[in-house]
């Protein structure tokens, strides 16, 4: 058991001769452009002994493709490969990671593997077979895995050989690159050997790290994997470390007992700024925060358009985030966050213009004051999300519509939502969103649960658009629907919520926007 | 006695099953536990498939039914998270809660009752207000405040103890001090108000004209007839450091069953909050017991 580290010598970096491991050293072919930092012959001589994750909570499991949940995901990566991932050098565009994805018809996608040299922590050999078995464990329903509804259209898995297989789906699926990313191959030939049970409590992947001891309730322990074919790692152990409340994280980062925590608030920002240990890593997030103006029940006010316009001119957003958000939130414009591939980039945001929500307020019959709405908002799920809520009820009081704010705990948010029963308007955040699909069909189609907002063209299109393979002509669609719903002004399109870490000044990590914090990537700081 | 003790056990399964009833219900009211599971972008569908796979649509009575004829089986599910039984996942945290509640009540009795005493046999002077000083304080700060500034005295600024999480002797300091400043304030008061009053009582005056010492007089006469309230105490004390836990290791990151517990309620984690229930119900009925059982040590007039 290694919890206390403030008085080792985990700070001090291990003067480690290079070896030449790796996919890169060996000549292994690799994945193109992936993004990672591929580590220059400097990094490599200096190794941190230890990177320690503060996180809230314990993996749910260890088992691979059964959980959607971030902070069990984030843990399950350092050990588990994923099938494809998203490159920062392509726009976050899904790229290849263990295959390569081609795609042959409609129906049918191939995929490769990058390098015939890729092994599990087991010293098992990963082939194609590996894919497979992986993908029948998550159709099982039996197994009860969130992926099971997210991989429903894999009809048939093929094994060509060894490093190739191919998947059949039920329908065009456009999606597929995105679902694959989301994909753990497992280690078959283990698994035959000490089966599924056994194999959660010890996992074996072919990720950076190599399970060490899981501690219920206080860490998980991982170990640099010497042999990872991608890149050589130089950490040496990384621990995730369990720790329920923010202030106690807060209080270990500045002790010098904690490398990485996630979530910094806003307001204490200067305090990580001024320690001598730590300092702050910022980055939007591909997360969007809005609020719904509710459109989809017969009784709603914001039935009527123009009051859904008055509420994008009558918020002021750009001061909200300069104000509330110490500029750490960077204001959308429409449905998708500028981070987005596949955003709509000629829509520009609904400008603050109090006159012109008065004159809409007016336009639809109401006095000034005379109209007052409901929203609903949870308190402490989205960064600043009491006090933005609040700022949004102010500047619309101020052009006459009077805001009632229900706060809510987040699991009573939820059940208000998914009942349809919140006020005239509801906060609310969604992502990491980097594709169309995973947020234009998942919100504005069927009964629009999380967004409020229906509207039969949109939902025709949004149709359309999902079983259409081709790229280009699915971008067009997907410019359409954006435009659509901005100007239909579906929400008060808020901001894309800034992901603030604070990192030990020894560790040199930067946080991507799609929330993917990785170790495998991370270095001394020189 | 054996009368006696039977006649406790039943009433503590009584205890039990009313704790049992109360929560189950009580937890349902909070909400739907489905939601907060599934991932945000599963269809109505499929979160409709889930609670009905788990039993969530059926009637709350036939809920309960189910529940309770399981639970005498010693089977109280699985966790809807965790999906492995919620009885493990609530003893495998027992061990933590135990330490920490037992070095903090040890703690608070070794600290709280010399307190008392000293409070009581100085009355008036600089160490009775300052003790008094101590009692009011320990009452007054709420546990949550007190650890976070525990921490960041001891561990931010100082930098002499490790701030959360469990290990060596130096995790367990802040963690134990904060849970037992409430009972150690406590035993303090009750400690200076019963030995002043015995300390005034005829037998007292007695034995000083006998000659006796003041330590004897203290120690054997005045501390022993003053312990019938301090255990009463004491069974009071344990059931509040199992409540406290709650708080304290939240702060600490301790993992024990406190922590794991209000996880399971933010969770909606209905099986692992009704197996900690059950083990709550049970510490306390165990720790009420032993203090009567205690009774009987401190005055032979009360019999079992």
């Amino acid at each position: 058991m290694t919890q206390s580290k403030m008085n080792l010598s985990r700070r001090s970096f291990t003067k480690t001769a290079a070896v030449p491991l790796g996919a890169m050293a060996l000549g292994m072919p690799v994945a193109g452009s992936l993004g990672y930092g591929v580590l220059n012959a400097s990094a490599q001589e200096e190794m941190l002994e230890q990177v320690v994750i503060a996180l809230g909570s314990d993996p749910l499991t260890l088992m691979p493709n059964a959980i959607v949940d971030w902070t069990t995901g984030i843990q399950i990566a350092h050990m588990y490969d994923r099938t494809l991932l998203r490159d920062p050098e392509q726009n976050y565009e899904v790229g290849p990671w263990l295959c390569e994805l081609t795609n042959i018809d409609d129906l049918t996608w191939e995929l490769t593997l990058v390098s015939p040299d890729i092994t599990f922590h087991s010293g098992n050999p990963l082939t194609a077979t590996d894919f497979q078995t992986a993908i029948d464990w998550a159709l099982d329903p039996a197994n009860e895995s969130h992926y099971l509804e997210r991989w429903e259209q894999f009809s048939e898995i093929t094994i060509v050989d060894d490093m190739t297989f191919r998947i059949g789906t039920t329908d065009p699926f456009p999606l597929i690159a995105e679902r694959l990313a989301e994909l753990h191959p497992v280690d078959t030939v283990l698994i035959d050997e000490i089966g599924w049970e056994a194999y959660a409590e010890a996992p074996s992947g072919t990720g950076p790290f190599r399970f060490v001891e899981w501690t219920r309730g206080q860490n998980l322990l991982a170990e640099r994997n010497e042999n990872y074919w991608h890149n050589d790692v130089n950490v040496e152990e990384v621990e995730f470390r369990f720790m329920p409340e923010f202030s106690s994280r807060m209080a270990a980062l500045l002790a010098d007992e904690l490398d990485i925590v996630k979530d910094i608030p806003v307001d204490s920002i200067s305090n990580v700024e001024e320690s001598d240990n730590a300092r702050i890593a910022a980055i939007p997030s591909s997360r969007v925060n809005y609020v719904a103006l509710v459109n989809n029940r017969e009784d709603s006010v914001f039935n009527d358009i123009r009051l859904r316009q008055a509420v994008n001119y009558g918020v002021d957003v750009d001061g909200i985030i300069a104000g509330i958000f110490q500029g750490q939130a960077t204001r959308m414009a429409g449905s998708l966050s500028a981070l987005n591939p596949e955003v709509n980039t000629e829509i520009e945001p609904y400008p603050y213009d109090p006159e012109r929500a008065r004159e809409l307020i007016a336009e639809a019959g109401y006095e000034p004051g005379e109209l007052t709405v409901t929203m609903d908002a949870p308190q402490g799920r989205y960064p600043m999300d009491t006090d933005a809520a609040l700022a949004i009820s102010a500047s619309l009081g101020e052009v006459g519509i009077n805001v009632e704010i229900l706060y809510n705990e987040w699991g009573t948010h939820l059940e208000k939502i998914v009942g349809r029963n919140t006020g005239d308007m509801f906060y609310l955040g969604w992502g990491p969103a980097l594709d169309a699909y995973g947020t234009l069909a998942f919100l504005f189609v069927g009964d629009s649960t999380y967004s409020g907002y229906t509207n039969p063209e949109v939902e025709e299109l949004i149709a359309e658009a999902t079983v259409l393979v081709d790229a280009e002509a699915r971008q067009e669609i997907w410019d359409q629907v954006q435009q659509m719903v901005y100007e239909d002004a579906g929400w008060l399109f808020l901001w894309q919520q800034h992901d603030i870490y604070g990192v030990s000044n020894e560790v040199a990590w930067e946080p991507r926007p799609d929330e993917f914090m990785w170790m495998g990537s991370a270095e001394p700081s020189v | 006695m054996r009368g006696y003790l039977l006649g406790r056990l039943v009433s503590g399964i009584i205890v039990i099953f009313l704790a049992l009833t109360a929560v189950f219900f009580m937890v349902r009211a909070s909400g739907d536990p489905v939601l907060l599971f599934a991932p945000l972008d599963t269809s109505l569908e499929g979160i409709e498939a889930i609670r009905e796979r788990m039993g969530f649509n059926d009637p709350l009575v036939v809920q309960y039914a189910r529940f309770i004829g399981d639970a005498v089986q010693g089977d109280f599910g699985d966790s809807t998270r965790e999906r492995r039984p919620a009885m493990e996942i609530v003893l495998e945290r027992l061990p933590a809660t135990l330490q920490l509640g037992g070095v903090a009540l040890l703690i608070s009795l070794t600290v709280g009752i010399p307190l008392g005493i000293l409070s009581a046999t100085r009355h008036g002077s600089g160490w009775d207000k300052l003790a008094r000083v101590i009692s009011v304080a320990g009452q007054a700060v709420p546990g949550f405040w007190l650890g976070l500034l525990l921490i960041l005295f001891f561990s931010v600024r100082l930098n002499w103890l490790p701030t959360s999480g469990r290990g060596g002797f130096d995790h367990i300091i802040l963690p134990s001090v904060t849970l037992a400043a409430l009972s150690t304030a406590r035993y303090a008061r009750l400690t200076r108000s019963t030995m002043l009053d015995v300390l005034g009582q005829d037998y007292i005056r007695t034995a000083k004209a006998k000659g006796l010492g003041d330590r004897i007089i203290l120690w054997r006469h005045a501390l022993k007839n003053a312990s019938v309230s301090l255990i009463t105490l004491t069974g009071l004390e344990i059931g509040r450091l199992i409540e406290g836990a709650v708080v304290v290791e939240q702060v600490f990151a301790w993992p024990g069953m406190g922590r794991v517990t209000v996880q399971a309620l933010l969770n909606r984690d209905f099986a692992v909050v009704m197996a900690a229930v059950v083990l709550f119900a049970a510490m306390y009925t165990i720790a009420n017991l032993l203090a009567d059982i205690a009774y009987g040590w401190a005055n032979p007039q009360v019999r079992l």
